[in-house]
């Protein structure tokens, strides 16, 4: 109960917020009352739901649960391109399952909790992965497949003089991984300095040897970041291979 | 050398079309009309259909389609890449797998230096940076160049200059051209008559 009165006092903060932002007519009042509202509202069904997993473990059912993330990061990274393109549902699918999916099984056998897929670990890893993951992956398609249609000229230029596709996209390629990986190497740089990450602040809160919550958090930090990389180039040559051809001519 | 029967293109226009050894086509029309969509898919750029596309005897499903488009050359009327340098405008084609150890003459150096293009492509004229594309243009391995509105953005004597280089290389690799203008009096002056877009055209949605 005590939480609850937390939540409704820090919502305050959020409506104060929304009646300053309608009294300047910025227009985000609306969008920053529903995303609170959501996070409220999901997060709790979170808390709720991992506290029934956690009473009733099961191999099952944390597969379950994870495939049931992976399915909606792949929908929000998808609503989080502006550009679409036939198949872009399943590209991202496909990038963020192959990525995350080794990564979480190889994070959970490196610290070597017993059964690996123990869901008061898995769980965690798996989310803090799929959330770096598609933030990477849905800002490193949506700045290619934005490149490439804006700079459509340029590119058959370049495809005239008889380079492939991956020649003739290869600078733009680098430039959307570069986009994609921006905010985690900036949140990487901080890290330590200017910020204490959540997941450690969580443990310390919750009475964890500040060394011990440490190390778990650089662990963390490894698979997101090797996560990160991995699927926003994944997605892009995904995406790269449905918007040419096999002859390289341009399908948008 | 170029042999194509019934290419319908993305706008419904059905076209026939030949050129041959060392051949010039000059193909004048509106704006709109498809001139530009023609010639991007000559060089196998936008998706067509066909019933008979062969270049050198040979169909173009059995051509590598780089080595295809670097052999048949779509030259656009300017430049996009601006933040390279003319330098790196020129080398850029070497870099290229399609090249592999072709031995470059310093020939389109040369012209760089003569007509005094440096810098940026981006604070190079309109005119400049198509005299610049028709340099990079003659001196690679082409055996047909496309060429979109070559002088459109010259003055007379720097058009005529332009002129004078695709003759040139025509003559001298027994190369083929293909020119689109909108200019009455480009076919005259390059020694030929220009063909209207309209004649190549064989149906048109419009008219289906």
């Amino acid at each position: 109960m005590q939480g609850l009165n937390q939540l409704a006092l820090a919502s305050l903060l959020t409506i104060l917020c929304c009646l300053l932002s309608l009294w300047r007519k910025d227009g985000i009042a609306r969008e920053l009352f529903i995303a609170t509202a959501r996070t409220v509202l999901q997060i709790l069904l979170l808390g709720y739901a991992l506290t029934w997993i956690f009473k009733h473990p099961s191999l099952l059912l944390v597969l379950l649960v994870s495939t049931f993330m992976t399915i909606s990061s792949a929908l929000h990274s998808r609503t989080r391109i502006k550009t679409k393109y036939k198949g872009i549902f399943l590209d991202n699918l496909f990038a963020t399952t192959l990525t995350i999916w080794p990564l979480a099984l190889v994070g959970s056998l490196l610290i070597g909790t017993d059964p690996w897929w123990k869901p008061e670990l898995f769980l965690p890893l798996i989310g803090m992965l799929l959330g770096n993951v598609l933030n990477g992956i849905s800002l490193g398609i949506d700045q290619f497949t934005h490149e490439v249609h804006t700079r459509k000229e340029e590119i058959l230029s370049m495809l005239a003089l008889g380079a492939s596709t991956s020649e003739a996209t290869d600078g733009f390629f680098r430039r959307c991984i570069r986009v994609a990986l921006t905010p985690m190497l900036n949140a990487m740089a901080s890290m330590g300095l200017v910020s204490i990450p959540g997941m450690m602040t969580g443990q310390i809160l919750g009475g964890q040897d500040p060394g011990e919550a440490a190390v778990i958090q650089i662990l963390f930090m490894i698979f997101i970041s090797v996560g990160v990389y991995l699927g926003s180039m994944t997605g892009i040559r995904l995406a790269r291979n449905k918007l040419f051809n096999p002859k390289g001519i341009p399908c948008f | 050398m170029l042999l194509i029967r019934g290419m319908r293109l993305s706008n419904a226009v059905t076209i026939n079309f030949d050129l041959p050894d060392n051949g010039l086509k000059v193909i004048r029309g509106p704006n709109g009309s498809g001139k530009s969509l023609f010639l991007k898919s000559i060089a196998f750029l936008m998706k067509s259909e066909f019933d008979q596309f062969d270049f050198n005897g040979k169909s173009i499903s059995q051509w590598n389609p780089e080595v295809y488009r670097s052999q048949v050359l779509y030259v656009p009327s300017s430049t996009f890449n601006l933040e390279m340098s003319v330098d790196e405008y020129l080398e850029y084609p070497r870099k290229l797998a399609v090249y592999g150890q072709k031995k470059w003459s310093g020939e389109s150096v040369g012209l760089c230096r003569k007509f005094e293009l440096s810098g940026k492509l981006g604070i190079l004229s309109m005119g400049q940076r198509q005299i610049l594309n028709i340099i990079r243009a003659i001196g690679l391995d082409a055996r047909i160049l496309l060429l979109d509105e070559p002088t459109s953005h010259l003055d007379p004597d720097m058009a005529h200059i332009a002129e004078n280089l695709i003759m040139q290389w025509k003559e001298s690799t027994k190369g083929s051209l293909v020119v689109i203008s909108h200019e009455q009096m480009l076919a005259s002056r390059l020694g030929t008559t220009s063909t209207l877009f309209s004649d190549l055209v064989l149906s048109a949605k419009s008219s289906q």
